[in-house]
């Protein structure tokens, strides 16, 4: 009886603990199932609603041109940013730390009309044929493409990012701005648009690099390549603008009948130079060109006399102003300049060209000529220089029109990545590309570049002797301290 | 549970444990923003980040005695005998550890308050990371306390939080290994390439799923997202939810 008593004991408490078991298991599995699918609910529905970009500038986040311009497309636009590479899951330090967030951001706030996906071409080797059927784009790995209606534009990760020139010319590539935002709204908005356009840069004429140019067109949705200068050279018939960016040397003869001709058939094109490359220099080619449209560019250099203008101490960097038929291109009233060549209206204009003054010198600069021994004699009375023109056949359907710059200072590597793309001239040459290309007529964007995080501080601050000091403090004084309360906490404690 | 959390947190004092454990993370963070301070830039999120990764040495040694050191001493029987709920215990030693936690982070305060002072930036990034960095703690905190419950010897208790937490920190490598090898394998058994890559990929992403490290990246950046942070706390309740059951057992056992 009483081991009957034993056995049913213990058959109930085995009983007991087999149900205990099973509830502590079963309370086990159901927490986690309700805790995995709650956050994949969560992540899913309320995720992309509970996400806040307080980042410096929105860096994260795109901006209200950006999602004007993606509200202004229709609902059936499917604009696709393929990333060629896998998913990246560690930003920290590259360039993706600004894309990635920021396609993330596209793709949400567009409402289905971006869509952003990563796709590794090594495992995936057919994307690249999916994407152009005719192999007609450079898709190579670790880069962008966006895609829309079968046209495609490639974005360098490299390329979202002004960077500073003298670095780069001694190997250090320090970026200066992130224009990220401003590669991508522009990619799209220019294959949206349907606009294109090429443009040709007379090289060979020891002109300086035109890269940071190359990315401002290239944002603006018109491809570029260089026109070396030869015994043979011709202007292709896709171009529909030729730049002449800084040359240090005249451009052969050969080269400006090229370009009579080309302007006879309504060409367009942007002229650059300054004073400071080569201050013997006279153009004279070059010269025979620009006079063909009532422009001349002269042998010496503004100097800036009133005190509100100058820039730097000797009057050679100065404030310009711009003229009033062209205010609306920047949203400042004046513009930098800097060693700049007097543009002005040719001796014996034809009565057909039509020309504009652009940007102006106060009423008191002079023309300096530069002697032989560097010294400076004063060439003309104090008056307002031209430092940049415009002109045009007047009457003509598609008339060739032109810009001449006598200042580096829109067009220079040097400068565009020192002031980055956000700066009021860099702004002022986009508007007149878009002006000189018809642009405006298919797309107005402007969207900016956005400042890059800077964590240093006060240099005076950062001196061998402070680092002495915090090494001190922070890496011995406070560790040691509290090592020693351990050891004085064990001492008394131990017995206890 | 306030007196389990303040007998827990009192007895971090009255042991080297949480001296140590202060002074090591000190000497790591110092380490970390001396070096920046020399180089005239100093970015407090990138310090929190580097701190993240001695979780896997610091976590441990704050929460291995927390239940371990009970069953050595004999003293957890008094949880299974009184009349108090097992998961205050839980929850108390837990807020205990999360304190100290807390403790050791004023140095972080402190290097903030130097690059202020040496006009420097802490921007929202910094915030970011260091809201992230507690959740995390949070999450990291209960797999040890849970680690210390599952076994009586503090070493063991140190060694599997180590290797959880170890594990954690390498779900992406695992999880890029993972499909790889997948995809490999099945291509090996004649599956088409794009479907063995699908397969490999959808492993990845499922154990990338689970990283909150690669979910949490972008509060550096200044992106706050409200997910990655339920994905922690939800994830520390099923540990610590799990601890609770571990004790729950031991009680019936006892009884």
């Amino acid at each position: 009886m009483s081991k009957d008593k034993k056995n049913t004991k213990s058959a109930v408490t085995d009983n007991r603990q087999k149900t205990l078991k099973l509830y502590s298991v079963g309370t086990i599995v159901i927490l986690l199932v309700i805790v995995v699918a709650a956050n994949i609910l969560f992540d899913s529905i309320l995720g992309k609603y509970l996400t806040f970009d307080f980042s410096l500038s929105n860096q994260n986040s795109i901006s209200n041109e950006t999602q004007d311009y993606l509200d202004s497309l229709s609902a059936d636009t499917n604009i696709r940013v393929v990333g060629l590479m896998d998913r990246p899951t560690e930003l920290n330090n590259t360039p993706l730390r600004y894309i990635v967030p920021l396609l993330d951001d596209y793709a949400t706030k567009s409402g289905g009309k971006v869509t952003v996906e990563y796709v590794n071409p090594e495992t995936y080797p057919s994307i690249r044929q999916e994407l152009d059927r005719e192999g007609q784009y450079d898709l190579t790995a670790d880069t962008f493409a966006v895609c829309y209606q079968g046209k495609i534009v490639s974005i360098s990760p490299y390329d979202c990012f002004t960077y500073d020139t003298e670095s780069s010319s001694y190997g250090y590539y320090v970026p200066t701005a992130n224009a990220v935002e401003y590669t991508f709204t522009n990619a799209m908005a220019n294959l949206t648009s349907g606009f294109s356009a090429k443009a040709y840069f007379v090289t060979g004429v020891e002109s300086d690099s035109s890269e940071q140019l190359k990315h401002i067109l290239s944002s603006l949705g018109i491809d570029s390549a260089d026109l070396p200068v030869s015994s043979s050279f011709t202007i292709p018939e896709d171009c529909n603008l030729i730049f002449i960016n800084n040359p240090q040397t005249d451009i052969p003869q050969n080269v400006a009948s090229a370009l009579n001709n080309y302007i006879s058939t309504g060409g367009d094109f942007i002229v650059a130079v300054n004073f400071y490359n080569n201050v013997s220099e006279q153009y004279p080619n070059l010269n025979s060109v620009l006079n063909e449209m009532n422009l001349n560019i002269d042998t010496y250099v503004v100097k800036e006399n009133h005190p509100e203008y100058v820039l730097d101490n000797i009057g050679f960097e100065a404030l310009v102003d711009i003229a009033s038929n062209y205010t609306d291109f920047s949203s400042s009233s004046q513009l930098r300049s800097g060693y700049a060549r007097p543009v002005r209206k040719y001796d014996n204009p034809y009565s057909y060209i039509k020309t504009d003054v652009v940007l102006t010198t106060s009423a008191y600069a002079t023309a300096v000529k530069i002697n032989e021994d560097g010294g400076q004699s004063q060439y003309e009375n104090e008056d307002t220089y031209n430092v940049a023109m415009y002109a045009t056949y007047e009457g003509m359907k598609d008339a060739p029109c032109c810009y001449v710059f006598g200042t580096s200072y829109f067009t220079s590597d040097e400068y565009i990545s020192s002031y980055g793309y956000n700066d009021a001239n860099v702004q002022f040459l986009r508007n007149c590309i878009r002006d000189i290309t018809g642009m405006n007529n298919f797309n107005n964007l402007q969207v900016d570049s956005k400042p890059l995080d800077d964590y240093s501080f006060d240099s005076t601050k950062a001196t061998a002797s402070n680092a002495s000091v915090m090494t001190v403090i922070f890496m011995i004084i406070i560790p040691l301290a509290l090592v020693i309360a351990a050891a004085v906490v064990y001492a008394k404690r131990k017995n206890l | 549970m306030i007196a389990v959390f303040k007998r827990e947190f009192l007895s971090y004092f009255r042991s080297p444990v949480g001296y140590i454990a202060i002074a090591l993370f000190s000497f790591l963070s110092g380490y970390i923003f001396v070096n920046n301070f020399a180089t005239g830039a100093v970015n407090i999120a990138s310090e929190v980040i580097s701190l993240r990764s001695f979780f896997v040495v610091i976590v441990p040694i704050i929460t291995m005695g927390l239940f371990a050191e009970d069953k050595k001493r004999g003293t957890e029987i008094l949880y299974y005998t009184s009349p108090i709920d097992l998961f205050s215990v839980v929850a108390g030693k837990f807020l205990a550890a999360f304190c100290l936690y807390g403790i050791m982070f004023v140095n972080v305060f402190i290097h903030m308050i130097v690059t202020k002072s040496c006009d420097g930036i802490v921007d929202i990034g910094a915030w970011g990371s260091v809201i992230v960095f507690f959740f995390l703690a949070m999450l990291f905190i209960s797999i040890g306390i849970f680690a210390s419950a599952i076994t009586d010897s503090q070493i063991i208790a140190a060694i599997f939080s180590f290797i959880m937490i170890m594990v954690i920190q390498l779900l992406s490598t695992i999880s890029s290994l993972a499909g790889n090898a997948i995809a490999a394998f099945l291509s090996m058994l004649g599956v088409a390439s794009e479907s063995s890559n699908s397969v490999g990929e959808a492993i990845t992403n499922g154990i990338n799923w689970l990283d909150p490290f690669a979910k949490t990246s972008d509060f550096r950046y200044g992106s706050f997202s409200v997910a990655p942070l339920v994905f922690c706390i939800s994830f520390a309740i099923v540990f610590l939810f799990l601890t609770f059951r571990v004790l729950e057992k031991k009680r019936w056992a006892k009884s």
